[in-house]
């Protein structure tokens, strides 16, 4: 059957090493980076968000994130990014360590330098609860992902504990580390509690609440563990140790992978992008960002002072990845956010509108904005809609095949065989992708022999833009080459003899002329540089 | 003398010389009982035995004795003579004639070279299928008086007759003369057809022949009507045979009928008018005009019989179409006139002026008005079907189809117009929507025509192609695969179309891809591999046709999940004219510009599209100044995904496929399918050129190598190269390459001394085609035997490139197929000349055990092999011929490709051809439903025959059993689709009642 008019196919280049990736793309555009400092400039140690609901009932998700630094836990809006609640009420040689908001929002744990662990409400910074268990500085408390009144903690005492929120004591001790437990989590997707700590000992152990006494599992590191991070598949755990990340597999009790991408020990690890990706930081200042399948490192970020803590916060229903908050030793702490494409449009739309209102055009702005709302070719289209026809007649009716849609301007000359005005459009369009497609039409031309009809016949003023085109793609495309010298050699072919009769025709010609120079120098040079290299190879094997 | 008068006259003097040649009055039928002989004649009627005696085939066995006879022994004992058998012939081109509407439109009567094949409008499928015997099919044409009856006419003289409702054949009779061209007319008093036949040879005659079956076949009549000096291009018979339209080269002629008071064919005469027109004429179509209401009646007696008028619109070769209306009373009057005025002032015919339509560029194809006048419908060379409003003079088009158009024809009712193209394949749109309702497809492979075989029946057409130097390049090699998938299946690289009015000795390139399925004999689908130009402007600023990219190689996997091509497109040597300053310049800057791309398709599930995966340009190159370089073979991987390409530059490359990950993870598609990049993993670079001891100067092209081959082991693991430069110092050298490491493993010279052909392994043996067919064994690394072939060709002429090689994996042999090509003595005479003419052409094919030096089976075919491919399941192989026709040749014990062919049994009434199918679906559902219920066991009460084909467990339901419902009557006197039903199930739900109930109380 009649076949349907597709668009030219555009001529693709070859892609070389790419500059930046999608992955760096995405990790490039959190940006209105917010910098804050602490006050006293005290380390920031722990930056937390609760975890997503797992439920659909469950209450909306908190949209506010923890970050402990010095004595105090600052409570920050994840929509805003402002400040919503400080909490101070730590004795005054106390420091606060690793402050977690419960799922739900409200209630808040935090461990401190002296052993105790308390728990706050968040809206009347009321302490709930204060357990003084631990002998010595608590370093990591956090809240069961399911169960509301469930957390545990880890200590410099080298034990980790389990709590129930009412009762007094706690509810499980594990013994088994014989040096600081500085990390720890629960595991995703246990109901049982099972939980993972990292510690001084160079060990990674494995605790069971069902079998007490005894850790389940140990990974011995060849490091001090400074954090650990358990990952959403519940049975794959990340330790870092030393500047060595460890891919720790529960399943066959050892280690997938051991990543050595930081040069300083790495301190902190995160989660983002639905787990599918993790973030390091370490005390190099670098914050990587490694993918989960093999762990390669996509993109990165370079900070100014040592990197304690991270968080990629995720928010919203879709639980996109929002910001990226990093907190480091000299207690700043730098959130760069991300926004949605819709918000994104609102920013610049309303970035315009200030600009229009600051240069005292805003009623211009508001005519055009109301005119964009209409649309455009209204009148037109409604225009004859209402004619019906005068009396019956035969008709017969045009093609029902439908217009061919998005072509441009020289597609639609070109269709028609008009073959020199086609060239002349592509060369005088301004769209961004002109060398894509002054290449595609050159290549077409060449496939249906219309290179020669279409430079042919042209005038001083038409050959110009040909001309110009030609020596700013000898110098800048080399990759054209052959195409380019195709063109060349046709106009120097048709033109050959008009040569001196306008200044500015000969002036391009001239500069056509240096240009080939030029390139035929790049050339050798390469020639050269090639023979030395192959030189070099031959002689090494 | 008035016109009529010279008319007469005219006649007379012909019918005088007509007389003393003693013409055959009365035609003899040929009896019945030949046919079943003729038929089996015409299966030898294949050059068989003409073919192998020009190839002398020499064993020539170098075999250490014990190692021989041992072998010879185990052999014997495995291996029983089978005599192998070659199948009839699926697919073959529609001819150049209108296609025949059956008068109820459910049916169209298409034509290839041996069959009037019956198409089911509804359904677009092959119904019936009606074979002639000993020659071609020029013509047919249906029955006026019968209307379920066909005539076809063949090159040889002979029209057979048959109905088309049972398929019976009802007679045939001997013409003894080339007929071009037949009509059938049911004039208004006879019960009887008169046929008219369009006649060549030495002369241009139109016959009126009665032909009667049985009993009064002795009372055939003939009677010549009209005789010409200048050949007849076509005719049409008009209001039951009373007006005879004739297209000459350049003029027209119109007969009209004098009364006659009998039905006697003798008093059939007619008055003929000419007249002329300025263009060469390509197209006609004339249509009768039945006036309604009051008519005046000019004059009594001279206007003839009938007042309709005679319209007819005639296309010319420049693209213009010419409208007559009236034409037979305007012809009348000048002709009174001209009577009247005696011969004072000449009133010419020609100036009679036309209405003029000119829209078409080249020459109309076709034309055809609708049933009611009032539009025209043409269509030719720009593949846009034009219909013409002749009152408002307004057109409307359907650009873009498939191909040029060949033919038009408007359905008796006026509903539809069945449009035949130039790519074998025929459509049929609604008049209203100018949607398709029915395609039909033939292979679209090339083909080729020798001079003379088939005349042009539109008239030629300047071409604009120039003649190629060498006449048998159009046989070159068609780079058919056979799917693994479907082994019904045959994938094929075809040409956007193919022109009758342009065949000539050229390759064209192939853009497309058509898959084929010859168990059913249907088009599959067709899809684009190349850039082509099906809907831009085909033809250059210079009034060039532009030239597609060529498909010159096509490899499938292993798996048939992934398709390889290669194509190759070079500009035009009229493009690079301005660089170059002589022949060899401008075939260096040509080869400069060469596109040459391997691309890498993956089959698409969801669409049923080949989908490209990874396109490569230049694969091979000339290191020294990065030209592209062609590629010369493409093999495939025997157990996994992987190509091998071998090309001028000498290297070896192997292509294989690799999941794209980006940062580590694996890319996906939209459907959530990994995406796959191929890349070279590895390239080995073979011998180069060593040029020969005698210092010669030697063209420059000649330090590429002529021909080069690769083939895999069974296993893949060893991949064989070798190449040949014609004059190789060593010759013969064939290289085992490891694929494991990469490099080359062994080297084995003189294996053959030069115009290789083919390289293949079979089992432990290499086999080497080039002008003898070599088997080497690797294992014992000794000379298996030898057989040449003598091929007649001459110096220019490169037939090895013709010589195919097949591998049947599954039985272990191998056929080697060559053409035997007879040139024109008179063209090769001449020095000068081009290219001497193809006169014959015939191709042998033979089939060896590598294991024994007698050939198992040998045997001749009509046309060239263009392409040999072993069947996948069970031994035999495939071979398509320049003719479009895929024949299977297999041991006649086993049946690896079922030919299924037309769905309407012999005897059986077309019309209830298409139930049979519904019956079928049913028995599906019943079968399903089957599966549900509790198996069924075997019943004591089962006969013995039923018990031995219960082998899963279903109930036999045997054809008796169905017969016995179905078989009941013609479909509208048989019982209510209810009761039906209700038999049918009852038929294949019957169950064993005791084991059933035993089934029961176990489950409770």
């Amino acid at each position: 059957m009649a076949a349907e008019v597709q668009p030219l196919q555009r001529v693709k280049f070859p892609t070389g090493p790419s500059a930046t990736t999608p992955e760096q793309k995405y990790w490039n555009s959190f940006t209105n980076d917010l910098q804050l400092s602490a006050p006293n400039n005290t380390a920031i140690t722990s930056i937390s968000f609760p975890p997503p609901p797992t439920r659909i009932s469950a209450s909306p998700p908190a949209e506010t994130f923890a970050v402990t630094s010095g004595p105090r836990i600052q409570v920050f809006s994840s929509k805003t990014r402002k400040l919503v609640k400080t909490i101070s009420r730590f004795s005054v040689e106390d420091v606060a360590h690793s402050g977690t908001i419960r799922r739900d929002g409200r209630i808040l744990v935090a461990g401190g330098e002296t052993g105790a662990i308390q728990t706050f409400d968040i809206s009347s910074r009321a302490i709930l609860k204060t357990w003084k268990e631990h002998k010595q500085p608590v370093w990591v408390t956090q809240w069961h992902p399911d169960k509301l009144t469930t957390l545990m903690s880890a200590s410099d005492d080298t034990t980790v504990r389990l709590w129930d929120l009412p009762s007094d004591a706690s509810t499980h001790t594990f013994y088994g580390h014989h040096d600081y437990v500085r990390s720890g989590a629960f595991m995703p997707k246990q109901a049982s509690g099972l939980l993972v700590s990292g510690s001084y000992d160079q060990t990674v152990r494995l605790w069971d609440p069902r079998t007490p006494g005894k850790e389940v599992m140990i990974f011995n590191m060849g490091s001090m563990v400074e954090a650990v991070l358990p990952m959403p598949s519940a049975t794959t755990v990340l330790a870092a140790g030393g500047n060595q990340i460890a891919v720790l597999d529960l399943v066959g009790a050892r280690t997938l992978e051991l990543l050595e991408n930081h040069q300083k020990t790495v301190t902190c690890l995160a989660l983002a992008n639905d787990g599918k990706r993790v973030l390091s930081g370490g005390l190099d200042g670098h914050v990587k960002v490694f993918e989960t399948a093999a762990w390669n490192v996509v993109a990165g970020f370079k900070y100014p002072s040592p990197v304690l803590s991270l968080s990629v916060i995720s928010s919203g229903a879709a639980r996109e990845d929002r910001h990226l908050a990093v907190g480091m030793e000299s207690g700043l702490l730098s959130v760069k956010t991300r926004l949605s494409g819709q918000q994104k449009a609102l920013a610049k739309e309303r970035e315009k509108e200030m600009a229009a209102l600051m240069d005292g055009k805003i009623d211009e702005y508001d005519k055009k904005s109301l005119k964009r709302k209409r649309g455009k070719g209204w009148e037109k289209r409604l225009r004859g809609k209402d004619y019906t026809g005068e009396g019956a007649d035969i008709i017969i009716k045009g093609n029902d095949r439908g217009k061919i849609k998005n072509l441009a301007n020289w597609e639609l000359s070109l269709r028609a065989g008009k073959y020199e005005t086609a060239l002349d459009q592509v060369l005088e369009s301004k769209s961004p992708n002109r060398l894509q497609d002054t290449t595609t039409l050159l290549t077409t031309l060449r496939h249906r022999s219309a290179l020669r009809t279409a430079l042919s016949n042209r005038d001083e003023l038409t050959l110009q833009p040909i001309l110009r085109w030609i020596n700013t793609t000898l110098a800048q495309q080399p990759r054209l080459i052959n195409l380019t010298a195709d063109v060349i050699l046709l106009v120097i072919d048709l033109y050959a003899d008009y040569l001196s009769q306008s200044p500015e025709t000969q002036q391009l010609f001239t500069d056509l002329c240096t240009a080939v120079r030029n390139g035929l120098e790049a050339s050798q040079v390469a020639n050269r540089v090639a023979g030395m290299v192959d030189m070099l190879v031959n002689g090494y094997a | 003398m008035s016109a009529e008068q010279e008319q007469n006259e005219r006649k007379r003097k012909r019918a005088a010389k007509e007389r003393p040649r003693d013409h055959p009055k009365k035609r003899s039928k040929v009896q019945d009982g030949d046919k079943e002989v003729d038929q089996k004649a015409e299966l030898a009627v294949v050059p068989v035995n003409d073919a192998v005696g020009n190839t002398a085939i020499v064993p020539v066995i170098k075999k250490k004795e014990k190692k021989g006879k041992k072998k010879d022994k185990t052999l014997k004992t495995t291996k029983i003579e089978v005599p192998w058998s070659i199948s009839e012939a699926v697919g073959g081109w529609f001819l150049p004639h209108d296609p025949v509407f059956s008068p109820d439109e459910k049916f169209l009567i298409l034509a290839t070279r041996s069959y009037l094949q019956i198409y089911s409008t509804a359904t677009s499928l092959l119904v019936r299928s009606l074979r002639v015997i000993r020659s071609d099919i020029t013509s047919y044409a249906l029955s006026e008086s019968k209307p379920t009856q066909i005539y076809a006419a063949t090159a040889a003289g002979l029209i057979t007759t048959w109905d088309l409702d049972t398929g019976k054949w009802l007679g045939r009779w001997d013409i003894k003369s080339e007929i071009r061209g037949i009509a059938a007319a049911l004039p208004a008093k006879g019960s009887q057809d008169i046929i008219f036949t369009q006649e060549a040879g030495g002369r241009h005659v139109i016959n009126a022949q009665t032909l009667k079956t049985d009993t009064g076949a002795s009372e055939n009549e003939l009677k010549q009507i009209l005789k010409t000096e200048e050949p007849i291009q076509s005719f049409q018979v008009l209001s039951t045979g009373a007006i005879i339209v004739v297209a000459l080269q350049n003029s027209m002629m119109i007969g009209k009928a004098l009364p006659r008071s009998s039905t006697d064919l003798k008093e059939l005469e007619y008055v003929w008018r000419t007249f002329k027109i300025q263009q060469d004429i390509t197209t006609f179509h004339a249509r009768l005009e039945t006036q309604t209401g009051p008519i005046a009646i000019p004059q009594k007696g001279s206007s003839g019989i009938n007042p309709d008028s005679l319209d007819l619109a005639i296309g010319c070769v420049d693209g213009a179409i010419l409208l007559y209306n009236d034409i037979l009373r305007k012809l009348t009057k000048i002709e009174r006139k001209n009577e009247k005025k005696n011969e004072k002032k000449n009133e010419k015919p020609e100036n009679i002026i036309p209405r003029r339509l000119h829209w078409h560029r080249e020459g109309v194809a076709s034309l055809k008005w609708s049933v009611d006048g009032n539009y025209l419908i043409s269509g030719g060379k720009e593949t846009v079907l034009v219909i013409w409003q002749l009152t408002t003079g307004k057109k409307e088009h359907l650009p873009h189809l498939t191909s040029e158009i060949e033919s038009v024809v408007v359905s008796p009712s006026g509903t539809s117009y069945a449009v035949r193209l130039a790519d074998n394949s025929l459509i049929v749109l609604s008049t209203t929507e100018l949607k398709p309702k029915t395609s039909i497809a033939g292979i679209q492979s090339r083909r080729v025509l020798h001079q003379g075989s088939e005349s042009s029946q539109s008239g030629t057409l300047p071409s604009v192609l120039q003649k190629s130097s060498n006449p048998v390049a159009a046989y070159g090699k068609v780079p058919m695969a056979v799917n693994p998938l479907n082994s019904n299946q045959i994938l094929l690289p075809i040409p956007s179309s193919q022109p009758r009015s342009e065949m000539s000795d050229q390759r064209l390139p192939a853009p497309y891809l058509q898959t084929f399925d010859i168990s059913t004999a249907r088009h599959v689908s067709r899809q684009a591999l190349t850039r082509n130009n099906a809907t831009n402007f085909n033809l250059g600023p210079e009034r060039l046709k532009l030239r597609e990219p060529d498909v010159k190689l096509m490899q499938l996997s292993h798996d048939g999940k992934w398709l390889a091509t290669v194509e190759d497109w070079a500009p035009p040597p009229t493009d690079v004219e301005h660089i170059s300053e002589n022949d060899k310049d401008a075939a260096k800057e040509q080869s400069l510009r060469r596109e040459i791309y391997l691309k890498f398709w993956l089959w698409n599930h969801q669409k049923g599209v080949w989908s490209l995966e990874a396109r490569i340009n230049t694969p091979h190159l000339f290191p020294d100044d990065m030209s592209t370089c062609q590629v010369i073979d493409l093999v495939s991987h025997p157990t996994e995904v992987g190509f091998a390409t071998i090309g001028e530059d000498s290297f070896v490359r192997v292509w294989k496929p690799k999941v794209r990950r980006r940062d580590g993870a694996v890319v996906r598609s939209a459907t959530s399918d990994a995406l796959y990049t191929w890349s070279n993993s590895c390239s080995i670079e073979l011998e180069t050129s060593i040029q020969p001891p005698e210092t010669k100067k030697r063209p420059l092209s000649s330090s590429l190598p002529l021909a080069a081959c690769l083939a895999y082991s069974a296993d893949g693991s060893a991949l064989a190269a070798t190449q040949d430069w014609g004059f190789n110092t060593a010759p013969g050298l064939v290289h085992l390459i490891n694929t494991k490491a990469g490099v080359v493993h062994r080297s084995l010279p003189n294996l053959y001394i030069q115009k290789l052909a083919a390289l293949a392994f079979v089992g432990q043996y290499l086999v080497v085609v080039s002008e003898s067919v070599t088997v080497w064994n690797l294992v014992d690394d000794e000379l298996s035997y030898s057989h040449s072939i003598n091929l007649n060709q001459s110096d220019y002429t490169h037939q090895n490139s013709l010589i195919h090689l097949a591998v049947n994996a599954q039985d272990g042999t191998f056929a080697v197929a060559f053409p035997s090509l007879q040139f024109d003595q008179l063209a090769s005479k001449k020095s000068k000349a081009p290219a001497p003419k193809i006169r014959k052409a015939s191709s042998t094919i033979i089939i060896f055990d590598p294991s024994r030096p007698k050939p198992l089976h040998s045997s001749g075919l009509p046309d060239v092999v263009m392409a040999l491919r072993p069947t996948l399941n069970g031994s035999g192989y495939i071979t398509l011929d320049s003719a479009a026709e895929v024949r299977i040749i297999n041991p006649k014990s086993s049946a690896s490709i079922p030919l299924i062919g037309p769905i309407a049994k012999p005897d059986q009434s077309l019309a209830t051809a298409g139930e049979v199918e519904e019956e079928v679906e049913d028995m599906d559902v019943d079968d399903e439903e089957e599966v549900i219920v509790p198996a069924a066991v075997k019943d004591s009460e089962m006969t013995d025959d039923e018990i031995e084909d219960t082998e899963n467990d279903k109930p036999v339901v045997r054809p008796e059993h169905l017969a016995q419902i179905f078989d009941v009557g013609p479909s509208f006197a048989g019982q209510s689709m209810k009761e039906l039903f209700n038999a049918v199930v009852g038929l294949y739900a019957r169950k064993p009642r005791v084991r059933w109930e035993q089934e029961v109380t176990v489950g409770i």
